[in-house]
């Protein structure tokens, strides 16, 4: 599916032409926008937009992880097509901030900066090369688009090609989770970390994860029939003491029914206790 | 405002196009394929896009790399007080977009540089509209 802010990110590669990774120039494709990218430093903030009537200035503190300077470029071009004439408080935060986070604006400007520096004609034909890429390959990738490891790892959930979850958990549980939009709404996954799954013993023993490994699905899932199926897992040391996790479903996963049981609680009456929210 | 062409270039292309449009199709196309120079046509189209696009990004890139060489506004000589309250009602004018912390976040030299920043493209604004 294309969103309307993917296509209005989409449009301007289109116009200027672009046909190759090294030529998503971040700061010229703002400049034909009439949007000045200027380099500050900043205090207590990453980036800034100003502008009045067509013209405007982002300012990027300087941080000097690429990646992340050009992700803020484009999340600010982004709030200059998206909300212009409006005034707000940005804070551009990694993506994964703004995804455990109410605030929609701020999720658009991040979804429209994922489709422009990884548009769709560039990025997908990449991924698919891989077939289920592992985070090596998508670190591979990420260096070829000049993003960072979590936006790019999030991208790969958007342009809704595969079977995957990318999650990231820390020692308190979930914070957030993003999943292929075409994955059974019946598959909840767990609030909390299984004991048995690698990002357990990544987090806890701080044992690196080389590659995907498969791992009963009940592992990761509270259905009560998960244990018949397998998910292949990886994951990745994230900021702060988080972990972020790259989970591929068998293609059996997607042929099951509804499963009206999965998160349903009962209190010391016996009576249903409603679900807390969705399953992923 | 007048549209009447107001040179010879103007009128001898006017009335090409009008003799182009009033040629029969097949008086044109004189035994070619149809489809065919359909194709060669969109082709020509596609490319001449494609050119004007990357035209378009050569010049953005010219016009960063010009802007990065530009020395930086000098701060203006404003009060962190009138800088805020230029920034309240500017936050209030749909003419303006403000995507920063709030005000109340803000310290003095950065309230300071968001009014020399906003000033700035005022300017530059007034004087593309002179």
């Amino acid at each position: 599916m294309r969103s309307a802010v993917g296509e209005c990110a989409e449009a301007l590669i289109a116009d200027l032409g672009i046909n190759s990774p090294d030529e998503l120039d971040v700061e010229a494709i703002a400049f034909d926008s009439q949007v000045d990218v200027v380099y500050e430093a900043m205090t207590g903030c990453e980036a800034s937009l100003v502008g009045y009537r067509d013209r405007a200035i982002a300012t990027i503190n300087p941080c000097g992880v690429r990646g992340r300077e050009r992700f803020s470029v484009a999340h600010e071009l982004g709030h200059w097509h998206l909300h212009r004439g409006r005034s707000f408080r940005c804070r551009v935060d990694d993506p994964s901030a703004n995804l455990s986070s109410e605030r929609t604006l701020e999720k658009e400007a991040d979804s429209f900066a994922a489709h422009l520096l990884m548009p769709r004609s560039l990025f997908t034909p990449m991924v698919a090369s891989f077939g289920k890429p592992t985070f090596q390959q998508l670190t591979h990738v990420a260096g070829i688009f000049e993003t960072s490891i979590m936006a790019t790892a999030l991208r790969l959930v958007n342009i809704n090609t595969l079977p995957v979850i990318v999650a990231c958990y820390d020692s308190e549980g979930r914070r957030w989770a993003m999943p292929d939009q075409d994955i059974p709404k019946r598959w909840r996954l767990k609030e909390k970390l299984d004991e048995d799954s690698f990002t357990y013993d990544l987090l806890n023993y701080g044992k690196e994860c080389i590659g995907l490994s498969k791992q009963p699905a009940d592992v990761w899932f509270e259905n009560n029939d998960a244990a018949e199926y397998e998910v292949q897992e990886q994951c990745l040391s994230s900021t702060t003491g988080s972990a972020l996790v790259l989970l591929y479903l068998e293609s059996s996963m997607f042929e099951v029914g509804p499963d009206w049981d999965v998160g349903r609680k009962y209190n010391e009456y016996g009576s249903f206790v409603a679900r807390r929210r969705s399953a992923t | 405002m007048s549209t009447k062409p107001d040179n010879e270039f103007d009128n001898f292309i006017d009335a090409y196009v009008d003799e182009l449009i009033e040629t029969p199709d097949d008086l044109i196309l004189e035994g070619l394929d149809p489809t065919a120079v359909q194709a060669k046509g969109l082709s020509l189209l596609q490319a001449a896009k494609t050119k004007v696009a990357r035209s378009r990004l050569a010049v953005a890139k010219a016009g960063y790399a010009a802007l990065k060489s530009t020395p930086k506004a000098t701060l203006q000589e404003v009060s962190a007080e009138e800088a805020r309250r230029f920034l309240a009602q500017a936050s209030n004018d749909s003419r303006y977009t403000l995507a920063a912390r709030n005000l109340g976040e803000l310290s003095d030299s950065e309230a300071i540089a968001l009014y020399t920043k906003l000033k700035s493209i005022e300017s530059h604004q007034n004087g593309d509209d002179k």
